[in-house]
């Protein structure tokens, strides 16, 4: 009798949802992680494109905004994965930055491309 | 005679139209578009205003390595459009000051292929706003006179940073091609010399400016560059003229990451045929811009062709001489 009414004590206890605190419900107020930066890949002739991905993650669940630029040659899409490519002008190592946000702060990222 | 101008008005008109469907602009790295519109005029006279407004359009899709045309694997097409407001006063005598701005929009397809895998991509930019502005200060070192109708004016300037080179889609910002600004200041010489010709209806002219091209704050820097010209215009009536220009231009490679841009710079000529129609205090003209020869270090996307419209106005702020009184002042 006492382990049925422990188990089922425990059984209860289980599907209960704990509160939400006030903790985990305020915006993030640590900065993004970012754990990579890669470029796949990283040496592309004028005229093809590769993968840009950063692998990030924010310590508090918060979501993510990215910003990527580079100074020479371009950029297409948003969000964690674009797709970068360069005309002639651009030949040569060129540095792809990503800026991760969140509501508490920003990380910073570069993955190096070589353009032939 | 109203029934020949009405004529010469939709023959311009239609010039223009099929002008605008063979247009063609500036490729990959060759920000900014150069205009000469006020730069090929003398000093405007003192206390009075010339004022302008230009639409140009010019489309680019030939890349070119060197002297030959080749084939573009990104498949580039460009096409820049501009609305340009200038205005000239008369400051002095001999000095007169040109301001020009513009609103531009710009626009470039490529396509690229996966280097890992077989699809391709084709991409579309656009962007617009308000470009840079260029000041330019003249003063006539000859000036013009009925005995004697030559001129020989001077000038410095500066194009400002007025337009946005940091202009971003979904957080990622353009390319510095497609920005309607540099981002940098430049400083600008220029040179006229105009000769003309009542009796044949004819005048001659003469053009050089040289830019000397400032870094943006993120260090890149356009090519210095300079362009000339020379150029004729024949009144055929009083209220009609043809011109025709031929223009220079060479710049040198950009600079940016640290590096010279391999494909950046070079040197382009160009044939300017136009038509001018004046009505009063108010002329409008068109012009087309037709290269003939190019030399492109490295492989550039290279302009096809340019046509423009423009309407220049001119106001008089002199007003009528005061009558001399007859020893007014005198003792």
């Amino acid at each position: 009798m006492k382990q049925l009414v422990v188990v089922t004590l425990a059984f209860v206890m289980g599907c209960v949802q704990p509160q939400p605190t006030e903790q985990n419900m305020a915006p993030s107020v640590q900065n993004p992680v970012i754990t990579s930066v890669t470029a796949t890949p990283s040496i592309v002739q004028v005229g093809q494109n590769c993968r840009v991905t950063c692998n990030a993650y924010d310590p508090g669940g918060d979501s993510l905004s990215y910003k990527w630029r580079v100074d020479l040659g371009d950029i297409v899409g948003r969000g964690a994965t674009v797709y970068y490519s360069a005309a002639y002008c651009c030949a040569g190592t060129n540095r792809i930055t990503v800026t991760v946000s969140n509501t508490g702060g920003s990380a910073t990222g570069y993955v190096d491309v070589e353009v032939r | 005679m109203k029934l020949e101008r009405t004529l010469v008005v939709m023959i311009c008109g239609v010039f223009f139209i099929v002008g605008r469907s063979y247009l063609n602009a500036q490729g990959c790295c060759t920000p900014g578009t150069s205009s000469l519109y006020g730069a090929e005029r003398g000093i405007a006279q003192y206390r009075t205003l010339n004022a302008s407004l230009a639409y140009q359009y010019n489309f680019a899709n030939r890349a070119y390595q060197g002297l030959q045309q080749v084939d573009d694997l990104l498949r580039r097409t460009a096409s820049v459009q501009s609305l340009n407001i200038e205005l000239e006063y008369g400051l002095a005598d001999r000095v007169s000051l040109l301001m020009l701005g513009s609103y531009v929009w710009k626009s470039r397809e490529f396509t690229t292929s996966s280097a890992v895998g077989s699809g391709s991509q084709t991409t579309t930019f656009n962007t617009n706003g308000v470009g840079d502005v260029t000041l330019l200060g003249k003063y006539a070192v000859i000036r013009p006179t009925i005995t004697s109708p030559f001129e020989v004016s001077i000038g410095l300037g500066a194009k400002l940073p007025t337009g946005s080179y940091t202009q971003e889609l979904d957080g990622t910002r353009y390319p510095i091609d497609l920005q309607p600004g540099t981002g940098g200041s430049d400083l600008l010489g220029w040179v006229f010399v105009a000769r003309s010709y009542p009796a044949q209806q004819l005048s001659f002219y003469g053009s050089f400016l040289y830019r000397y091209a400032g870094s943006n704050p993120d260090g890149y820097k356009v090519g210095n560059e300079w362009i000339a010209s020379l150029g004729a215009e024949y009144s055929i009536v009083e209220w009609f003229q043809l011109s025709l220009q031929l223009r220079g231009r060479s710049a040198g490679e950009d600079f940016a990451s640290g590096r010279f841009l391999p494909s950046t710079g070079g040197q382009m000529y160009a044939v300017l045929p136009g038509v001018i129609y004046r009505e009063g205090n108010v002329a409008v003209g068109m012009y087309s811009l037709l290269p003939f020869y190019r030399n492109l270090p490295g492989t550039q996307v290279s302009l096809n062709y340019l046509v423009g419209i423009g309407m220049q106005s001119f106001f008089d702020f002199r007003g009528s001489p005061e009558p001399q009184v007859e020893g007014k002042n005198s003792k």
